[in-house]
Order: structure tokens, then C-alpha cells, then sequence
């Protein structure tokens, strides 16, 4: 049975729109208008006990919200949603005890109070029992590395002490699912490589199920074996991370450098590779040329050997899609020879 | 979440007393801040202090009033809003952790939200507050030969512990506005709070206006002028208004309870 579970989960939002200037904000008084913002458009999720789940897409597409839907902290316009058979709007404080949350930007811990009696606070707080208290809060101090932060503030913390911190306050009640809101967000390469052996293992040790909000791939492809992508509020990707190269990855590029310019590169390549594929060419300047084509219909081969003789080719160079380079024109929109794009083609086709 | 669960408040009760313990210890570690808050305070209202002694060394009684009967006012009504400032100053956070989206942690974790507002904060400027107005009230009753009988002296600690709930209620009513207007520059809660300066002398000397407002409105008369007219057994039509002090103090804080699920209801809504 799944332990987070979506079906059509919506929200929308009605934000004032405000004409601008001392008049408009009158204006607005005397006839407010608004607008409507679908935030989360009808997503379904289904997330079983253990897994770990990266929840990626642009700035905007929804993701925040949809932690927010989790959480328990926004009521959903539409849809319902369960963790752990809680419905968490509905019933926030039972929630709470089955969720640990982690915000990047924001510190989960009291400004002026001390590591360790804000420890001992949430301890209260969760009502964890005292044995269990000492043995989970050892554990993480053990594994965290805090026992120097003990006595500190957390405002006396640098980012990485503080996110230490942090993750070790959501685990005190031994919580079966954790959030992660772009938890790495501002720290260094050291830490962040900490923080990510830290969650594989509390995952190892304790079957956590966890979800994760990030724009850094490494946290992706390191801590999840499950992406779901986000882009205006609907899910357009959802499936193990390691095949988002083979189902998307078919857009390759040649990069081509001749050895004497070549103003019209352009169309001698037409010429040379006539109707095989759809190709888009662009040619940054005399003496060299990009290629990009759709690795499903023609091969790097195939146009190789069509255009080796037809251009004083002298170098050349083959660029494989990377996870980064998918996500970032998944993001952009700009993922070519497919849907939306299809009108590339033809033009290159004519 | 309005039924009373005895094992649940005893919990909040608990939670609460660490909370705002920890706090007040974490105010008094910064110990410049301390002393600045504790004489800021007394400075504040001392400069009150001296225009009563002023203004009742050419008069003796102003509306049957003498400067001593004024000074338990004044004194009663500084040790509410210093309690208050001790105790539940956290709520003067609430639009900035509205604005900053910090707010949305209170509701990640298995407590109510108003309590973790609460105690978000504690003023060590309520230290010099409560103190001073202890010395005035105390120094006023002696001064008046008050003749201090039980029935008295439990009237006196309800008048406080009433006091107390009111001018947090309207502090928190007044700041809840953040939830629908989360800038951060606006000072209506700030003139809403300073309503509290008129409890500090007889509602005789205001006008209608004034007095309906610090009765029924914003109901700071009974922090301190309706439960001094039994205590100081005044001759007053509205004496048994006196009375009414629990009464008016569990409305407002009805009236706030409801209003604050209403913003909690909104913030749940459309986020900030």
C-alpha cells in the first residue's frame, strides 16, 4: 500500500491583481480584482514505504505547493491526498507525528535557544518517550557529528552546522516519511556530500521514505531512484531517473570544425545529407558548425560519412545528452523533435 | 479543536512553561539588551510617573479621583502589559513570519500554532514594566491605608490574570490582520496596543467617544478602571461593570479565538 498517495490533486490560487501605483491600490479597495493561479493541476501520486522520490521541475512549476499539500500546510482546491491514511489538512497534528520536514531556507530550530534544548524541546513536543529520545538523539549526534553544536544557538550556526542540525530536529520522533525542500540549497561540496550519506544511510537503517525537492542533480541522481518532473503544475515525467537518458536522450548534437572557412556550410549540408533527417544547423562562425538531430532516424555515423567528403571537415566532436542537459531543456521547454517541436521539423524538411 | 481535553492542555500547559522559560533565559543572556529593556521600561513609564505627580500637586482630585487612587491604575494596568510582554510577546512576530514564510514550520509540527506564536518571543522590556508598576500599585494601596482583606487580595489577582488575558486577546487581534495583510510596515497593531494608555487613568476624563471605545470596543477598562472602581469602593453608576471583568475579558478572547481560526483558515488557503 502506498504510504503518500495523490489523486488529482489541485491548487489553485486567487491572487489580487493590483493596477499599479497609489490609484490602482484605491482602486482595488473600492472593486478588487482578482485572478486565478492553478498552482498543482490535477497531479496523481502513488509513493510506497521506502522509496525515495526526487521532486524536480522549474522554478514556479508548483513543487513548493505540492510539499505544501503534503505537509498539510495548504488545504488542496481539488483532489485528495493521504499519507500514511491521514488525510494531513484535515487532520494536521496526527500528520505531523508520521512527517519529518526539512526547509533549506528556513531553519526548523529557535533562533536564541540552544541545539541541544531545542532538542529536548521537540522531544516534548512529540512526546517521545525518554529511552527512545536518548537512543535516537545519540544516534544522530553520533552520525551528524553535532556533539561540538550541542550548546550553541542556532543562530550562532553557519549554514552547514544549522542544516546538521536541522535534519537531526525532523528525525527526533523517528518520523516513516521525510521532506526535503531543497535542503542543499547554499551549502558546499563537502557538506552537501555529508548530507547525502547522511539520508542514504537513515534510509538504510530505517526504511525512511523520502521526498525531495532539488535543483542539484547530484542530490537526485545520488539519493533517488525515482524522479518525478513538475512543469506547470502537472507531472511530466515520472520513472526511475536512470532512464530519463534513454527516453529523452535522443537529441544528439556534431559539432564540426573545418579547416578552411565556410560561409554557406548551411547549404552544402543540405545538399550532402539530403532527405535523411531532420537536422538543425547552426553556424557560430566561419569555420565550424553544430548539428543537432534526432538519434531515433539518423546515426552520428551515417552523417559523418555523408558530410566527410562534401566539407573540409577537421575536427569533430559528439555530444551525448547528459541527465543535466535534458532536465535543463525539459525545463526550458525546448526539447526538440518532439511534440511541441514538430513544427521545427517540418521547416527543416521544406 | 474547542473540546477541552484535560490531558491536552496539561501537555500545552507543559510545552508552554519550557517554551517561554528557555526564552526569557535566552533574553537574559544577552545582557546589554537586558539592562536596556529593564531601564528603557522604567524610563517610559517613570516619565509618566512624573506628569501624575505634577499634574496633582496644584489639584488634589481630578473626577473624584486622587493621585494615589490614579497611580493604582496606572500601576495595575503596567503589570498586565508587562506580563504580557513577558509572557506572550511572540504574536509581534506573526506578520513578520507570515511575510518571510517562516510561519509555515508552526504548522508542520503536532502544536497549535498560537502557542508556538506565542512563545516565539519574550521581552525582557516586561521585566522593568512588571517590577515598576508592582512599586506603584503596592506604594499607591499603602499610601490609600487600602484595608487588605482576602475577598481583596483575590480580586487583585484576578484583576491581573484578567488584565493579562485581555491585552494579549488584543495584541493578537490586532496583529492577526497579518494574515490577510502581511506587510510588514503597517502600524495598526501598534495604535490598536497603545488603546492601552487610556486604561491608565478614570474613564471620567474622556469624552463618550473614548470611554465607549475602552468599554466595549477595545475593552482595556477592564484591565484596570472597572475592577480599581470595586477595589477602591468608588461611588459609580457603572460600578458593577466591575463584575462583569472575567465576562468581558473570555469575550474578547472568544472573539479572538474565532478570528484567528478565520486567518488560520485563510493562510490554509491561499498560502501568502
Amino acid at each position: 500500500m502506498p504510504i503518500i498517495e495523490a489523486r488529482g490533486l489541485t491548487k489553485r490560487f486567487r491572487r489580487p491583481v493590483k493596477p499599479p501605483g497609489l490609484g490602482g491600490a484605491l482602486r482595488h479597495l473600492v472593486r478588487p480584482r482578482y485572478e486565478d493561479l492553478t498552482a498543482v493541476d490535477g497531479i496523481d501520486l502513488s509513493i510506497e514505504p521506502g522509496e525515495r522520490v526526487a521532486y524536480v521541475g522549474p522554478n514556479g512549476a508548483g513543487k513548493s505547493t505540492t510539499v505544501k499539500l503534503l505537509t498539510g500546510i495548504l488545504v488542496p482546491s481539488d483532489g485528495e491526498v493521504r499519507v500514511r491514511g491521514i488525510v494531513p489538512f484535515a487532520n494536521r497534528i496526527a500528520n505531523a507525528r508520521n512527517i519529518g520536514v526539512v526547509f533549506g531556507q528556513r531553519t526548523q530550530l529557535w533562533w536564541d535557544i540552544p541545539v541541544r534544548e531545542a532538542f529536548r524541546l521537540l522531544g516534548d513536543i512529540y512526546e517521545v518517550p525518554d529511552d527512545a529520545y536518548r537512543a535516537t538523539v545519540g544516534e544522530l549526534v553520533e552520525v551528524l557529528d553535532l556533539a561540538p553544536l550541542l550548546p550553541v544557538p542556532a543562530r550562532q550556526l553557519s549554514l552547514g552546522q544549522r542544516m546538521r542540525c536541522d535534519l537531526a530536529a525532523s528525525l527526533i520522533h523517528s518520523p516513516p516519511v521525510l521532506y526535503l525542500d531543497e535542503p542543499t540549497i547554499g551549502l558546499d561540496v563537502a557538506v552537501k556530500a555529508r548530507f547525502r550519506e547522511f539520508i542514504r544511510t537513515m534510509h538504510a537503517r530505517r526504511g525512511l521514505t523520502v521526498l525531495l525537492t532539488s535543483h542539484d542533480l547530484g542530490d537526485i541522481e545520488e539519493l533517488c531512484e525515482r524522479m518525478v518532473m513538475i512543469d506547470r503544475g502537472r507531472i511530466v515525467y515520472d520513472g526511475p531517473f536512470a532512464e530519463l537518458t534513454r527516453r529523452f536522450g535522443y537529441e544528439r548534437s556534431l559539432h564540426l570544425l573545418f579547416s578552411a572557412p565556410l560561409p554557406e556550410a548551411e547549404r552544402v549540408i543540405h545538399r550532402a545529407i539530403g532527405e535523411r533527417a531532420p537536422v538543425i544547423i547552426v553556424q557560430p562562425d566561419e569555420t565550424s558548425v553544430t548539428l543537432t538531430f534526432d538519434g531515433r532516424e539518423t546515426s552520428a555515423g551515417e552523417l559523418i560519412r555523408d558530410l566527410a567528403t562534401a566539407l573540409p571537415v577537421a575536427d569533430l566532436r559528439i555530444e551525448e545528452p547528459t541527465a543535466e542537459s535534458i532536465i535543463r531543456k525539459l525545463y526550458e521547454g525546448t526539447l526538440s523533435f518532439d511534440g511541441a517541436d514538430r513544427s521545427d521539423r517540418q521547416a527543416i524538411r521544406t | 479543536m474547542l473540546t477541552l481535553d484535560l490531558h491536552r492542555l496539561r501537555f500545552y500547559a507543559r510545552i508552554y512553561a519550557k517554551l517561554i522559560l528557555l526564552q526569557l533565559r535566552a533574553a537574559v543572556e544577552y545582557r546589554a539588551d537586558f539592562w536596556i529593556g529593564v531601564v528603557g521600561a522604567v524610563l517610559m513609564n517613570g516619565a509618566g510617573l512624573v506628569f501624575i505627580a505634577a499634574f496633582f500637586s496644584r489639584i488634589p482630585a481630578v473626577a473624584g479621583w486622587s493621585a494615589w487612587e490614579v497611580a493604582t491604575l496606572y500601576g495595575l494596568t503596567m503589570i498586565a502589559y508587562g506580563l504580557r510582554e513577558m509572557l506572550c510577546d511572540g504574536i509581534w512576530t506573526l506578520r513578520v513570519q507570515i511575510n518571510r514564510g517562516e510561519f509555515d514550520r508552526l504548522l508542520v509540527r503536532p502544536l497549535s500554532p498560537a502557542l508556538q506564536i506565542v512563545t516565539s518571543l519574550a521581552s525582557i522590556h516586561g521585566v522593568g514594566n512588571v517590577l515598576l508598576g508592582l512599586v506603584v500599585f503596592l506604594t499607591a494601596t499603602h499610601r490609600l491605608e487600602l484595608d487588605w482583606t482576602v475577598a481583596k487580595v483575590l480580586w487583585v489577582l484576578m484583576t491581573v490574570v484578567c488584565g493579562l488575558i485581555m491585552v494579549t486577546a488584543i495584541s493578537f487581534l490586532a496583529n492577526v490582520i497579518g494574515f490577510w495583510e502581511p506587510g510588514t510596515q503597517s502600524s495598526f497593531p501598534f495604535m490598536v496596543s497603545n488603546v492601552v494608555e487610556f486604561a491608565k487613568f478614570p474613564l471620567e476624563l474622556y469624552g463618550w467617544g473614548i470611554r465607549f471605545l475602552v468599554t466595549a470596543v477595545l475593552p482595556y477598562g477592564f484591565v484596570s478602571y472597572y475592577p480599581s472602581l470595586i477595589l477602591l469602593d468608588k461611588e459609580n453608576p457603572l460600578r458593577w461593570l466591575g463584575y462583569a471583568t472575567p465576562l468581558a475579558t473570555a469575550a474578547v478572547t472568544f472573539v479572538t479565538a474565532w478570528v484567528w481560526r478565520k486567518g488560520l483558515a485563510r493562510y490554509q488557503g491561499v498560502g501568502h
